[in-house]
């Protein structure tokens, strides 16, 4: 027996042995054409390597940032004059890692094996990054603030984000400040029926009708629907949601009850009113009866196939993208979008404002974290913004008087998106274009789709409470689960609406729901 | 010539088996229609004009043809890099998956060997208790495999079904066949490569082809492993291609995903045809190869 182990033994280590062989041997050749990494410098760890990095780099302090970044940007490559500008102002030798397909996963898993890049970006509001926060793997970015203004200016915009006082990180929300959805429809048809954009919900209900019994499309049959979306994934988020605040429901996340304590916003008395209008649409057919296998791909699909009048979708940079789909079968398409419609009150809204994003803290292995700070602030920095955006001048742009005329020639030997879009390092972890309205001054539709954003962001609801408590991100699937159940089941007529209106606060609140509210009437009460 | 007229003499069948023939044969066109349908589909909507797939639902023939899709990633570099990369990898960790595979799987197939039992319930417990995603990113980032082709080679070096597929046909194999060649003067490596081997084309082949085709289509440990885009293998590229709306969406870059599902699709094809060749050359194999181990004949 004793013999039988040892061999065994012997053999693992072999095993173990011929392997490690194997791995360092090769290792170092496909390792230096490294296409993301910004310098030579590879990703090994940050312990013992990076010593070595720093006495052959001169006096720069090597930063090594681990971010989703944005599968839509260019690749950066390791001679980049960008990063070279960054390297430059700011003595430091930079190396950016960014993870296929922005998979928030790779960087979890990265930090939970201890591979610790000087600066991560992670998802915000995941248990994630609640777990870097709560095991000290992020250090808090309070001494840092003093030294660098823009750093401060935006960490204090997302005051809410501080834990006990403390900001871990630059929280980078989604459609905190700007929103692209919008109800879109086919202004062809409301023009065939002698229609205008509708106004409220009662005009809404007279378009739906019309473009689904009224043969809006002149073709003599009766092949068309008023509506359609996304089908309903959450509580956050469901095809009706312009329903919910025209009738009045104040806030994105959450309602208030009238002892001004936080209950869910389906406790809201809008809630009923709401889902009986949205059951009257449903069961009159207009609403397109493929809304609950629909992805956003097969909506817009419909839309333009001419089966279906109005969906929410987006504009900003795709309201052309849509018109010229819709023309490829609908030579005379158009399009039409405006304000959500408005309730008897002359509440709307349709959009719910962001609460998750990304989140970039720097790590507790970072040995220089004022550079590291440092370098977090030119990101954040108007002056930042620019050189990625426009990059430097008299190479990437020169200016003629007040306008800017872009190198595109130039601009595409660094990792700048063409047409005037911006660097590789603006992509997804401080800031989306959409979030300021940017879109490059060359563009020809610029103001149109800038006047697109304005509208959606008209319609955005806010939140009641900005920050998401640990015990919401525990619970969302659970909870979310136990909404969508309940509001296919009332939309389908499988249980009343009063009566699923009770069991669904009832169900919500038993499975989670009360520790979520408890939490969150803590932080609202807290402020 | 005297020519043989062969008289034929046709079983009679039963009035229910013939309808159990109908119904059956019947079947199992539908399930093999269904099975065929989206490969079609694919294919169908990855040649037709962005406006002849939105004019149709069920798309059985292009009613305008389009290889823009086509044309458009040919000329993308990236797919070209990422083809390289998978290639790479199947063909080089091919290799080295049966080169192991086939060495581990012959030694532990002869009985006379001391421990081989202890062997084989080692290799046997990985299959049930694995060690996990975050232990093996740490073995392979301190192996220095980060960012390298390798990390999608090496830590998956042997698959135990395989490996067990693998024993069982050898272990079936006469060992007379063994005997006589060690008398003949042959070394034992000499039986495995020349006499072992050759006879064991069936389950070589069918394993071979489970590797390759694990190797073309693994993405999960490029994304783990790989952040340099120069690396990406083929079923990546293809992934943030298809997956890219939730990027497209939230109002960042222009993306191949605005150009519609015709360019998909052509990518997806390009993708898989080059795997699908591969099939017909080892279908012959590869029903045999399977069952071998199963029954002993």
């Amino acid at each position: 027996m004793k013999k039988k182990k040892m061999l065994s033994l012997l053999l693992a280590a072999a095993l173990t042995a011929s392997v490690v062989g194997c791995g360092s041997g090769k290792d170092s050749a496909p390792a230096q054409d490294s296409g993301s990494a910004a310098t030579q410098e590879s990703s090994s760890g940050s312990d013992g390597s990076s010593a070595a990095a720093d006495t052959s780099s001169g006096e720069r302090v090597p930063l090594r940032w681990l971010t989703t970044g944005d599968t839509a940007a260019e690749v950066i490559k390791s001679d980049d004059r960008i990063v070279e500008e960054i390297n430059n102002r700011l003595g430091i030798d930079l190396t950016v890692e960014i993870v296929p397909e922005g998979n928030t996963e790779k960087v979890n898993v990265a930090m939970a094996s201890g591979d610790f890049p000087d600066i991560v970006t992670g998802g915000y509001g995941t248990s994630a990054t609640q777990q870097w926060i709560d095991d000290g793997m992020v250090i808090s970015m309070n001494d840092y603030m003093d030294a660098n203004p823009s750093l401060k200016e935006r960490l204090e915009t997302y005051e809410w984000s501080a834990i006990d006082g403390s900001y871990y990180g630059i929280p980078f929300i989604t459609q905190y400040n700007a929103s692209n959805a919008l109800i879109i429809m086919r202004q062809d048809w409301l023009d065939n029926l002698g229609l205008s954009y509708p106004e409220t919900l009662d005009d809404m209900k007279a378009v739906l009708e019309a473009f689904t019994f009224d043969d809006p499309d002149g073709n003599g049959q009766n092949d068309t629907y008023g509506f359609t979306s996304d089908k309903i994934s959450s509580a956050n988020s469901t095809p009706f949601d312009w329903v919910f605040f025209a009738n009045g429901l104040k806030y994105a996340d959450y309602a208030l009850d009238e002892n001004d304590n936080v209950i869910p916003w389906f406790e809201d008395p809008a809630f009923i009113p709401s889902m009986e209008y949205i059951k009257g649409l449903w069961d009159s057919g207009v609403v397109g009866p493929e809304l609950m296998l629909n992805d956003s791909a097969k909506k817009e699909e419909k839309f333009y196939q001419g089966k279906v009048g109005s969906f929410i979708g987006t504009v900003y940079r795709h309201v052309t993208r849509h018109e010229n789909s819709l023309r490829e079968l609908n030579p005379d398409g158009a399009i039409a979008y405006g304000p959500a419609p408005k309730g008897e009150s002359g509440t709307f809204g349709l959009s719910k404002q962001g609460k998750g994003g990304m989140m970039t803290c720097i790590t507790a292995a970072c040995k220089n974290p004022d550079k590291a700070a440092a370098f977090l602030d030119l990101m954040v920095s108007e002056e930042g913004n620019n050189l990625l955006r426009l990059g430097i001048e008299g190479i990437h742009y020169t200016m003629d008087g007040d306008e800017i005329v872009f190198n595109e020639e130039e601009r595409a030997k660094d990792a700048f998106s063409p047409d005037g879009w911006a660097h590789a390092l603006a992509w997804g972890s401080f800031y989306w274009p959409l979030e300021s309205n940017y879109i490059p001054p060359t563009d020809p539709n610029r103001e149109r789709m800038q006047k697109s954003v304005e509208i959606a962001t008209g319609s955005q609801v806010k939140n009641l409470i900005n920050s998401r408590t640990a015990i919401e991100i525990e619970k969302a699937s659970v909870v979310d689960d136990v909404f969508v159940q309940y509001f296919n089941d009332m939309l389908q007529g499988k249980i009343g609406i009063e009566e699923g209106a009770q069991k669904l606060s009832a169900d919500w609140r038993s499975q989670g729901g009360e520790e979520i509210l408890e939490a969150v009437n803590a932080v609202y009460h807290g402020n | 010539m005297r020519t043989k007229t062969v008289k034929s003499h046709p079983v009679k069948h039963s009035a229910g088996s013939r309808i159990f023939d109908v119904i059956n044969i019947t079947l199992l066109i539908l399930l093999a229609l269904v099975a065929f349908y989206p490969f079609w589909d694919c294919l169908v909507v990855s040649v037709s004009s962005l406006k002849s797939y939105l004019s149709t639902g069920v798309h059985l023939w292009p009613s305008e043809w389009s290889f823009e899709g086509y044309s458009y990633m040919i000329k993308n570099i990236d797919l070209w890099i990422s083809y390289a990369n998978s290639l790479f990898i199947t063909v080089v960790g091919t290799l080295v998956n049966m080169l192991i595979t086939i060495m581990a799987a012959y030694v532990l197939s002869k009985k006379d060997l001391k421990g081989h039992r202890v062997l084989m319930f080692l290799a046997v417990f990985t299959m049930m208790f694995s060690g996990g995603i975050i232990p093996t990113y740490i073995v392979v980032k301190d192996l220095h495999l980060m960012n390298s082709l390798w990390s999608m080679i090496l830590p998956s070096a042997v698959n135990t079904y395989n490996l067990i597929v693998l024993r069982n046909f050898f272990a079936d194999l006469p060992a007379e066949l063994e005997e006589a060649a060690l008398l003949d003067g042959c070394t034992d490596v000499g039986v495995l490569f020349r006499i072992m081997l050759p006879i064991s084309k069936p389950a070589v082949t069918t394993v071979t082809l489970f590797y390759a085709v694990d190797h073309w289509n693994d993405f999960f440990s490029a994304i783990m492993y790989i952040n340099s885009r120069a690396k990406w293998p083929l079923q990546l590229f293809l992934r943030s291609m298809l997956f890219e709306n939730d990027a497209a969406y939230s109002g960042s870059g222009e993306s191949l995903f605005l150009l519609g599902q015709p360019m998909k699709m052509a990518a997806v094809m390009m993708a898989i045809i080059p795997i699908m060749c591969a099939y017909p050359f080892f279908q012959k194999y590869f029903s045999k190869g399977i069952t071998s181990g199963a029954v002993k004949g």
